[in-house]
C-alpha cells in the first residue's frame, strides 16, 4: 500500500491509456464490424467472400500474433507505426472481427416484414437500415456486444509487449523500478475490476432503456 | 390506375406468375381471391415492386417498371412507384421501436422530410380518422392486432397514396377484431381510394369490391363483379373453390 499510493498518478495513467484503447477500438471495431456485417447480408459475391475471409483470419489467429504483424512485421514493409497506433490498428481490425458476427446476427433477428413496411413507405435501403432496422438490431445486440467490450478492455494488457504505457505495462515498470511484484499487480487487477465493473453497470442499464422502449 | 401487362414471377424454376395482366381504374376497390399458392399475394408484391419481376411491365399512374431494365434502373423505378402505392401486410409490420403516432409519422419525417410539429399533427389527423388518436403514444406491443393494423392503415395513408394495396389484412387477426379493420377499409372505399386487396374475406368483397379476381395457379382464372363471381361463377375451378369457402 505504501509502494503503491506514491505511484498512484502513474498508475492512473495506465489505466487511462486501457481506457482510451479500449474505446478507440471498440468505436472503430463497431465501424468496421457494421459495414462488415452489411456486406456480408447484402454485397456481392466478391465482398461476401471478402468479408468471410477477413473475419476466419481475425478469429482463427491469436491476438498477439496480429498485433505482432502490425507492430513488428509491418515495418518490413516500411510501413513503421508508433506503439499506441498499432494498438488502436490492431485491435480495432480484431474486434471488427468479432462485432460483425454478432450485429450479422442481430441484423437477422430483426424479420423481414420491417424492412419491406419501411421500403413501402419509400425508405431507400440505408434510410430504412438506420431508422428501422439498426435500432431493432441494437437492442439484440447490446448484451454479447457489452461482453465483447468487457472482454476488449481487459485484452488491451496484450499491446503491453509492444511498449504501450497502458495499466499492465505501467505495473512492470513500477515493479522494476521497485522491485517488489505483488502490491503493484493487485493494484492493477483491482483497477480492471473496477473498470470492467463499471462498464458492466453502464451497460446494464443501457439494455434496460432499450428494452423499455417497446412497452409503455 | 394500375396496368399489369403479363407479368411473370419465377422462384428458381417454379413459375408462380404465369403472365398476368389486370387493368385496374381509379377508385375501384378489386379483391383478388384464391386458393394458397395460387400466386394471388405475389402478384400483389409484384405490383409494388417488394418482389422483383421476371416478365411483363407494371404501370402505376405514371411510373412503369419494366422486367427487361436494368437493375438500377429497376430500383429507381420501384421507389418512384412506391410513392402513389401503400402497402398494409399480414403481419402489421409496425416498427415495434417506436409509439403508434411514431409510426404513421415515421414515412412524413424521413421521406418526405416534413417538420417534426407539422409531421405530428397530420399523424394525429390520421389516428384520429382509423379512431385510434387516443393509443398515440402506446408502443405496437401494447396494442391489440385490430388496434395494429388500423394504425398500419394509418401509416400508410399518411404517404397521401394513390392505391392501397392489402395483403390478407384480417388474417392474422382474432375474430372478433376483424369487423374494426374492416370497417377503416370500408370507409377508404367510400372516400374513392383505389384499392387492391387480397383476401378471403368475402362478406366484405360482397358489399365493398366492385370487381372480384379468382386466381389459380398463376393465372387470372375469372374476374368480375361480386355478385356475378359469388352467385354465378363461369369456370370449374372457380365453382369448386366457392363451394369449400362459403359454407
Amino acid at each position: 500500500m505504501n509502494l503503491v499510493v506514491p505511484e498512484i498518478f502513474f498508475l492512473l495513467k495506465g489505466a487511462y491509456y486501457t481506457l482510451l484503447i479500449t474505446v478507440v477500438s471498440m468505436t472503430f471495431g463497431l465501424i468496421i464490424g457494421l459495414f462488415v456485417a452489411i456486406a456480408r447480408l447484402t454485397g456481392n459475391r466478391i465482398l461476401v467472400s471478402l468479408a468471410k475471409i477477413y473475419v476466419s483470419i481475425i478469429r482463427g489467429t491469436p491476438l498477439l500474433v496480429q498485433v505482432f504483424i502490425i507492430y513488428f512485421g509491418l515495418p518490413d514493409w516500411g510501413i513503421t507505426l508508433e506503439p499506441l497506433t498499432a494498438a488502436f490498428i490492431s485491435l480495432s481490425i480484431n474486434i471488427g472481427a468479432y462485432l460483425s458476427e454478432t450485429i450479422r446476427g442481430s441484423l437477422l433477428a430483426v424479420p423481414k416484414g420491417q424492412m419491406e413496411a419501411a421500403m413501402c413507405l419509400g425508405m431507400t435501403y440505408w434510410q430504412a437500415m438506420k431508422r428501422v432496422i439498426l435500432p431493432q438490431a441494437a437492442r439484440v445486440a447490446i448484451a454479447p456486444m457489452g461482453n465483447t467490450f468487457i472482454g476488449m478492455l481487459k485484452e488491451t494488457s496484450l499491446v503491453s509487449v509492444i511498449t504501450v504505457t497502458e495499466l499492465l505495462r505501467v505495473s512492470q515498470l513500477l515493479i522494476s523500478k521497485h522491485l517488489v511484484v505483488m502490491p503493484f499487480y493487485i493494484a492493477i487487477a483491482i483497477m480492471y475490476w473496477l473498470m470492467s465493473t463499471m462498464f458492466s453497470f453502464i451497460l446494464g442499464s443501457i439494455e434496460e432503456k432499450l428494452s423499455k422502449s417497446y412497452s409503455s | 390506375m394500375i396496368k399489369a401487362e403479363k407479368v411473370v414471377k419465377r422462384f428458381g424454376k417454379l413459375e408462380v406468375l404465369k403472365g398476368v395482366s389486370l387493368n385496374i381504374d381509379p377508385k375501384e376497390v378489386v379483391v383478388i381471391i384464391g386458393p394458397s399458392g395460387s400466386g394471388k399475394t405475389t402478384f400483389l408484391r409484384c405490383l409494388n415492386g417488394l418482389e422483383k419481376i421476371d416478365g411483363g411491365t407494371i404501370q402505376i399512374g405514371d411510373t412503369e417498371i419494366d422486367s427487361n431494365s436494368t437493375h438500377k434502373e429497376y430500383n429507381r423505378r420501384v421507389r418512384e412507384l412506391r410513392k402513389n402505392t401503400g402497402m398494409v401486410f399480414q403481419n402489421f409490420n409496425l416498427f415495434p421501436h417506436m409509439t403508434a403516432l411514431g409510426n404513421v409519422i415515421e414515412g412524413l419525417i424521413t421521406v418526405k422530410k416534413i417538420q417534426k410539429s407539422e409531421a405530428e399533427k397530420i399523424g394525429e389527423k390520421l389516428l384520429k380518422k382509423v379512431g385510434l388518436l387516443e393509443k398515440r403514444d402506446m408502443y405496437p406491443a401494447s396494442l391489440s392486432g385490430g388496434q395494429q393494423q388500423r394504425v398500419a392503415i394509418a401509416r400508410s395513408l399518411a404517404m397521401e397514396p394513390k392505391v392501397m394495396m392489402f395483403d390478407e389484412p384480417t388474417s392474422a387477426l382474432d375474430p372478433e377484431l376483424v369487423g374494426e379493420v374492416l370497417g377503416v377499409m370500408k370507409n377508404l372505399a367510400e372516400e374513392g381510394m383505389t384499392m387492391v386487396m387480397v383476401s378471403h374475406e368475402m362478406g366484405f368483397a360482397k358489399e365493398v369490391a366492385h370487381r372480384v379476381i379468382f386466381m389459380d395457379e398463376g393465372n387470372i382464372v375469372e374476374q368480375g363483379s361480386p355478385s356475378e363471381i359469388f352467385n354465378n361463377p363461369t369456370m370449374d375451378r372457380t365453382k369448386r373453390f366457392l363451394s369449400k369457402v362459403i359454407k
